[in-house]
């Protein structure tokens, strides 16, 4: 608690609110989508029932665990609290961090939403502190919080573009996440 | 034979005297205690770091997880608005500090 840093991310997604609603409530698929397009290993599996806990993998640099606290797709603001590891340059760094992530639609712009990720972090001592509040260290971990929303975007745009028509062929599905992305390809 | 006779009575001496030790220590008069007073409670580095947060920003403290605030270290650091912005945020949205997930587990 003495130590603490924050990461925040201001941007746009090229995504409609319903479609973002929809990958946000099944993180599974939405973490499949983005290995089949975007060819990351990436991986998200619900450990409860309410599907509020979540566990997930970036390849292999970053992995952790996350429970929906608070917010909702409706509130467009999401807070999620998790524990994670993360290697970053020469650094692997582990502990608590919390998420607060709002959106909205960007003014003037038809399925384009404007969002704010901010991160926060608890350092467990002061050298560790200090390293994650450099401005180069800021840099990379914020640059690696972006891919991950790059990924989204580039998946979304993918899919919209007509990406799934080979998807829905391909075997690497099953029937059932199928049957969610004709639901999801209906969305506006 | 006469040295074995006496060597079974020093060997039965020794064991009476060592029977009797116990006893006699049994029966020597316990030194007057003072009133016990009431053990310090443990608390733990991360009950501290809890503790101090919901006290320093001033959050409901759920019943039985905080000690006396005099028997808890006060932190290096001042618990201002900036320190206590997301835990505030997040007790007026009903995860507070006794929260199942988030609060601190006993």
């Amino acid at each position: 608690m003495e130590y603490r840093v924050i990461y925040t991310i201001e941007d746009e997604l090229p995504i409609s609110e319903e479609r973002l609603a929809y990958l946000l409530a099944d993180l599974p698929l939405a973490a499949h989508l983005i290995s089949y397009f975007i060819k990351e290993p990436y991986t998200a599996e619900y450990i409860d029932a309410q599907h509020t806990h979540f566990k997930g993998t970036k390849g292999k640099r970053l992995r952790g665990d996350a429970t929906l606290i608070s917010g909702s797709s409706i509130e467009k603001r999401l807070f999620y609290f998790g524990y994670g590891v993360a290697t970053v340059a020469w650094w692997t760094l582990k502990g608590p961090a919390l998420m607060d992530f709002t959106y909205a639609p960007a003014p003037g712009k038809s399925k384009v939403l404007k969002y704010k990720m901010k991160l926060l972090v608890f350092p467990g001592n002061g050298v560790i502190n200090g390293i994650m509040n450099l401005g180069l260290f800021k840099k990379v971990v914020l640059s690696k919080v972006k891919e991950v929303l790059q990924d989204i975007t580039k998946t979304a745009t993918k899919l919209a573009g007509g990406g799934s028509a080979d998807l829905l062929k391909s075997k690497e599905w099953t029937p059932e996440e199928k049957k969610k992305i004709e639901e999801f390809l209906k969305l506006p | 034979m006469k040295d074995a006779s006496r060597t079974g009575r020093f060997l039965m001496c020794v064991l009476v005297a060592a029977m009797w030790q116990p006893i006699l220590g049994a029966g020597k008069a316990k030194p007057i205690e003072s009133t016990p007073q009431p053990a310090k409670p443990r608390v733990t580095d991360s009950q501290k770091d809890f503790c101090n947060l919901v006290w320093g920003c001033g959050l409901p403290v759920p019943p039985g997880y905080c000690p006396d605030p005099a028997l808890v270290e006060k932190p290096k650091f001042v618990f201002d608005s900036t320190r206590c912005q997301e835990a505030r945020l997040l007790n007026s949205r009903g995860v507070g500090p006794g929260h199942p997930l988030v609060g601190f587990n006993l």
